[in-house]
This record gives structure tokens, C-alpha cells and sequence, in this order.
């Protein structure tokens, strides 16, 4: 049997489906748990190439949930996905504002996560405060759907080409370009962690407030090159 | 089924990296964080001089490597046959020889873009292309771009056989901006027999001017407001300067014509309303101008939505109701991102002579309940059309390609 079969057969007889996620034709995503030892899990189930969580089956980062297992077949992929409890950054901020450090720390950690999504083809494009799960001292960022591909892994499938003044390389797919967009996202955040607004109607003071500006620039040239650069800079 | 779980013996698959019988992980997983500059840079420094120590060691002992320094092109002996290599941008004078040691490009302020470096190898003697037989002789190739004085290093791709070049041995995309100045360069073959061959070419960059209009400082919340701000852009803006255009989130009615420069078109959405047009919009740049459209939705009954008579990028753009959508006519390409085509006779449709347009990244795109969802009538060139990402939904035709133009659809969904 394959993977796939086997993934699927022992999630029907040996888990039980505590909750739908989401639920289509095309997708479906569901909280489960091990019967015999209770263990939670998010079980994924579409169409859909599994490429970039086969990647990130072989990966260790504190910053994401661990993929368990992946399955493909005739086009389907099933996996078994880390489930990650803890509060959520929605609810940890009301508590109250962070320190400088303590939203520095955090959006450290994010870029992490993002560093490796993005080095894998993959942008999150959805990183907002009910996607941080704060988990004791790590911070993990959830919910990245790795079927959204914005460029081809392959190098070689890379297609530039020019006559005078052809433009802009988020055309093209390349990685420092789409990654921006996530940028933009972790600015607004870093924000809301120091004021709890969003920069348009109260920027964050001091040197924070000057990397948010850059982050959050509507040109998306204006902002950090990658996520390195921005992780670097904090 | 062929191995037994390390922890409770159960048989799962070769290849399971799990054991969803009792949760065991069976292989480890590495831990990976991301780089520090310096640390990747001394790892780079060590493994090169690592590497040259031990190629130079081995092939001393059996080889006395030759050394080739050319300028764009040069002439390297093989034990029984010499090759022509050289440097181009054009893939047109690759395959006729030709090498192009230095190119000027134009580029407007704010833009970003790029340029294939080609290198292509031809039998000396008989002026073929023999880039098969020669590159199985080459052990690496790099590439490198050094910056002249007030000028910023430009990045690159590094060096591959590219299936939209077929007939260069190596294409390295040069990556730049309009800041980016002029730059050699350079690439590195090292052969097999330890002989090295390396070559250069110069590119400069020279800055376009651009002017912007937002749509808070000047009026445009109209259709006839717009038409007069595009009546006065004819009038006084140069045809070689960019202009930017920030819209509101209004609708626009009637058909609209965009003239002859290069435009960044930039729409907007407050409260679910997004920057809307409802007749059909015509981009006419001329000499290589082109336009970049996001955030814009084209809402129509009939007609054409967007008529395309230069390039045009469209990124997060919505096209409803149209009998073509987006129609690249002769001398066009139109390319897509992240758009979607919902409900049209046609959505993408292609009738150009034109190839090597640029772009043929179709990534993201959701084509759903159209009559033919990707028409290509007429589209020369060997760029492959790749649709990784996008799915295709409840149309009678997904993709019509009359013209045969490579395609690639590995890495779509047909639903």
C-alpha cells in the first residue's frame, strides 16, 4: 500500500474527527486525534500537488507546525499535520500592549517562519494575530497553504525575458518580490503589538515605528529587500 | 509494505516518515534556521577554497589546465575540435555567432526588471550550435556581476539550461533596477579537464524619468474627470516618461484609452468596492512601452475588457461577463498573476505575432465558468506559458492553443 492509502485508512479507523476546519469538494481540513493516545492532529485532505510539504516533511522549525506525514495520489494529497495549542496573538494582546522587546522578539520568530515558506516557494499572505500561536516560548505561525505556489521551485522554469524597459519582477515570480507582501502583513503587526492600531492611525514611536514605515511602504520596492534583511535589521 | 515501525513493529510504507498507528517518527527531521550574512559568507569562503584546493591538487597531478580570458566571446580548443563561445542578450544573434559585448537599457525610476544572459557555443568550424556535446564537458559554471563606480551590483540567477532558450547552453537572469548602473558580467566556465574559460559582457542601465498621480492630490473620482487627466498626460508628459496612476475605488464607465507610455495602473478597494471599469479599456504604448495593472476589476456584458495592443502585466485583477476579457492583438502579450476570469465567452486570448514578450508566468490565476478560458490563436516563440498555481473551474474549454505554443500545466488544477 502507499502512502497515501495508508495515511487515509488509518486516519478513518484508528482518529476521530473532533472538528471541520474547512470542508469542500476540493479540500477539506479537520482537527483529529489519535485514538489510542490522544494525541491532536490537523488532517488535510485536496487536490492538489503535495511538492512543498514534502519539503517541509524532512524540516524542523520551532516557528511552524511539524508536517507528520504526506500522501499523494492521482492528483490527491492527504497529510497529517502538527496540531498547535496555545493561545492565539488575538488573545495574548488582550492582555495588553507588548514591550519594544517583547514585539521584537515575536516578529523575530515570525520572519523565521517566513524565511523558510518563502525559500520554499511558498508565500503565507495571510499572517495576522489569529495565525500566531504563542506556545510557551515559541511563537508558531499557522494556517500557510502551501498550495498557493508563487514560483516555480525549479530555477530552470524561471522565464525572464526582455526588450527595453519590460518590467517588474513580481511578474516573474521571483522570491524577494511576493515575500514583500508578507512583509507588509508582519509591519501592520509589529505595529498593533506596540499600539494596538493599525500605522495609519497611530505609527509606533521611535526606531520601531521607522522599520514599520519601511515595512509597510505601498510601493512594494520601498520596502525590506527580504525577510533577512528585515530580520537582520531588528 | 516493507518496513516496521521502529516503535511498535506494525508494517507501514518504505518511504513513511511517520507511523500513524501509534504516532511514532521514524526518521528524524533537521532543524533548519535561517542564515546570518557572515556566517553563510565565511561557509561560502571556506567550501570555495576547500573546493580549489582539492580540484587543483587532483588535476595538477594529471592535467596542466589552460586558461581562456576573453572579452564577450573567444575561441576554446577541445583536445580535436574548437568551440566558439560567446556572451549575448539576443537570442537571435546567439544562434548567428554574434556576440553583444556591451547593451544600454532603459528603465523607469521605481521599476524593477530583468534580462536573460545567454551563452551559446558553436562549432568553430562548421558554425553550429553545439552546445549539447559541449556542455557535457563543462563541470560549472558561475556567474558573477561586478558594479563600476556610482553604479549598485546588480543579482542574477544562477546559470541553467533554460527550455525557453533551447538552443543557449546557459541563461543567467540578470536582475536590476533603475538605480542599478552599469555592471560587468562575468562568467566562470571550469571543464572537466581542469581548463577554465572566462568571458564578459557589460550592461548599463540608464533612468527613465516617471511622474505620479494619486488619486487624493488630483481629481479623477469621474469617468470624465480621468479622461481629462489622460487628455492632459497626452499633452504634456513625454511618451518615454512613466507615469503612475493611483485610482479610487470608484467605477468608471465608457470605453478608456491609455496612450503611448509605460504605466503603472494601481486600482484600489474600500468597503468591498474596488476601482471598476465597465467598458473597454485600450493600452497603446508603443517602442517597448508597456503598462502594469493590479487591483482593478473589469466588469462588462459584452465586448472586450481589456484590449492590449502593447504588453500588459495584470496582477489582482478580476475580469466578469466579457466575450473576450483580456485580448493580446498583434504586437501584444498580456501577461496574468494572481487574477481571476470569471463568467466570459473568452477569457485570455492571444492573436500576436509577437514573441518573447516577456513574462509567461501564469501564476495563481483562477479561471472559472468561462466559454474558453485560455485562447491562443497566434503567439510565436519558444517561452513556455507556465500556469503553476492556477486552477481551472467549470470551463467548456480550459485551454485552446490553436498555435501550439508550449505550454506547462503540471502544476495546475483542472476541477
Amino acid at each position: 500500500m502507499n502512502l497515501y492509502d495508508n495515511l487515509l485508512e488509518a486516519v478513518h479507523y484508528e482518529y476521530d474527527t473532533i472538528r471541520f476546519f474547512k470542508k469542500s469538494e476540493q479540500r477539506e481540513v479537520s482537527l483529529v486525534r489519535h485514538k489510542s493516545s490522544g494525541t491532536l492532529y490537523v488532517f488535510k485532505h485536496f487536490s492538489g500537488n503535495s511538492e512543498v510539504y514534502r519539503k517541509l516533511l524532512a524540516i524542523y522549525c520551532p516557528n511552524l507546525p511539524q508536517i507528520m506525514e504526506v500522501g499523494e495520489k492521482e492528483g490527491r494529497t492527504a497529510l497529517l499535520e502538527e496540531y498547535v495549542q496555545g493561545d492565539n496573538l488575538g488573545e495574548f494582546l488582550e492582555g495588553g500592549l507588548l514591550t519594544s522587546r517583547e514585539a521584537r522578539q515575536i516578529t523575530r520568530k515570525l520572519c523565521s517562519a517566513l524565511w523558510v515558506l518563502h525559500s520554499m516557494g511558498v508565500v503565507h499572505r495571510d499572517v495576522k494575530p489569529e495565525n500566531i500561536i504563542i506556545r510557551g516560548k515559541e511563537v508558531v505561525l499557522i494556517d500557510f497553504d502551501a498550495s498557493r505556489i508563487y514560483k516555480n521551485n525549479n530555477r530552470e522554469d524561471t522565464q525572464i525575458l526582455g526588450t527595453t524597459g519590460y518590467a517588474a519582477p513580481e511578474q516573474y515570480g521571483l522570491s524577494q518580490s511576493d515575500g514583500r507582501a508578507d512583509i507588509y502583513a508582519l509591519g501592520i503587526l509589529l505595529n498593533i503589538m506596540l499600539t494596538g492600531e493599525h500605522p495609519s492611525r497611530k505609527l509606533a514611536g521611535g526606531r520601531m515605528g521607522r522599520i514599520v514605515q519601511r515595512c509597510t511602504m505601498v510601493s512594494p520596492e520601498k520596502r525590506y529587500k527580504n525577510i533577512l534583511h528585515l530580520m537582520e535589521i531588528l | 509494505m516493507s518496513k516496521k515501525c521502529i516503535k511498535c513493529g506494525q508494517l507501514i510504507p518504505d518511504e513513511a516518515s511517520f507511523c500513524p498507528h501509534c504516532t511514532a517518527v521514524q526518521t528524524e527531521k533537521k532543524e533548519i534556521k535561517p542564515p546570518r550574512r557572515w556566517k553563510k559568507k565565511a561557509l561560502i569562503i571556506l567550501t570555495i577554497l576547500i573546493l580549489s584546493a582539492v580540484v587543483g591538487t587532483v588535476f595538477f597531478m594529471h592535467h596542466k589546465p589552460q586558461k581562456y580570458e576573453g572579452g564577450a566571446q573567444i575561441v576554446y580548443q577541445d583536445k580535436d575540435k574548437s568551440y566558439k563561445v560567446l556572451l549575448t542578450f539576443s537570442q537571435e544573434d546567439g544562434v548567428t555567432g554574434h556576440a553583444q559585448g556591451e547593451r544600454t537599457d532603459t528603465l523607469s525610476e521605481g521599476m524593477d526588471s530583468a534580462l536573460p544572459c545567454q551563452l551559446y557555443v558553436l562549432d568553430q568550424k562548421t558554425g553550429k550550435l553545439a552546445w549539447k556535446e559541449f556542455t557535457e564537458k563543462v563541470k560549472s559554471c558561475q556567474v558573477n556581476t561586478k558594479p563600476y563606480e556610482n553604479s549598485q551590483k546588480m543579482e542574477f540567477v544562477e546559470p541553467t539550461h533554460n527550455e525557453s532558450f533551447p538552443d543557449a547552453a546557459y541563461v543567467s537572469d540578470i536582475l536590476f533596477h533603475a538605480d542599478s548602473g552599469t555592471n560587468d558580467i562575468e562568467w566562470m566556465l571550469t571543464m572537466e579537464n581542469g581548463d577554465t574559460i572566462s568571458l564578459r559582457t557589460k550592461l548599463t542601465l540608464e533612468k527613465q524619468k516617471a511622474v505620479t498621480y494619486y488619486f487624493e492630490d488630483t481629481p479623477m473620482e469621474t469617468t470624465d474627470q480621468l479622461k481629462a487627466l489622460l487628455a492632459s498626460i497626452e499633452e504634456e508628459v513625454p511618451s518615454d516618461t512613466t507615469v503612475y496612476l493611483h485610482l479610487p475605488a470608484v467605477t468608471y464607465d465608457g470605453d478608456i484609452v491609455f496612450g503611448d507610455h509605460v504605466w503603472g495602473i494601481y486600482g484600489s478597494t474600500e468597503e468591498d468596492i474596488t476601482t471598476t471599469f465597465t467598458g473597454t479599456v485600450s493600452m497603446r504604448g508603443m517602442n517597448g512601452n508597456y503598462a502594469d495593472i493590479s487591483g482593478v476589476h473589469f466588469a462588462g456584458n459584452s465586448g472586450t475588457g481589456l484590449n492590449a495592443y502593447c504588453l500588459v502585466l495584470l496582477s489582482q485583477c478580476s475580469f466578469d461577463g466579457w466575450d473576450t476579457a483580456a485580448f493580446a492583438q498583434n504586437g501584444a502579450w498580456v501577461n496574468a498573476m494572481d487574477c481571476t476570469f470569471t463568467n466570459n465567452i473568452t477569457a485570455l486570448k492571444f492573436n500576436s505575432s509577437t514573441s518573447y514578450g516577456s513574462a509567461p508566468n501564469y501564476l495563481n490565476n483562477t479561471f472559472t465558468d468561462n466559454g474558453t478560458a485560455v485562447c491562443i490563436n497566434n503567439l510565436p516563440g519558444t517561452e513556455v506559458l507556465d500556469f503553476a498555481g492556477s486552477i481551472f473551474a467549470g470551463n467548456d474549454t480550459d485551454i485552446d492553443n490553436k498555435a501550439e505554443h508550449p505550454v506547462d500545466t503540471a502544476k495546475a488544477a483542472f476541477q
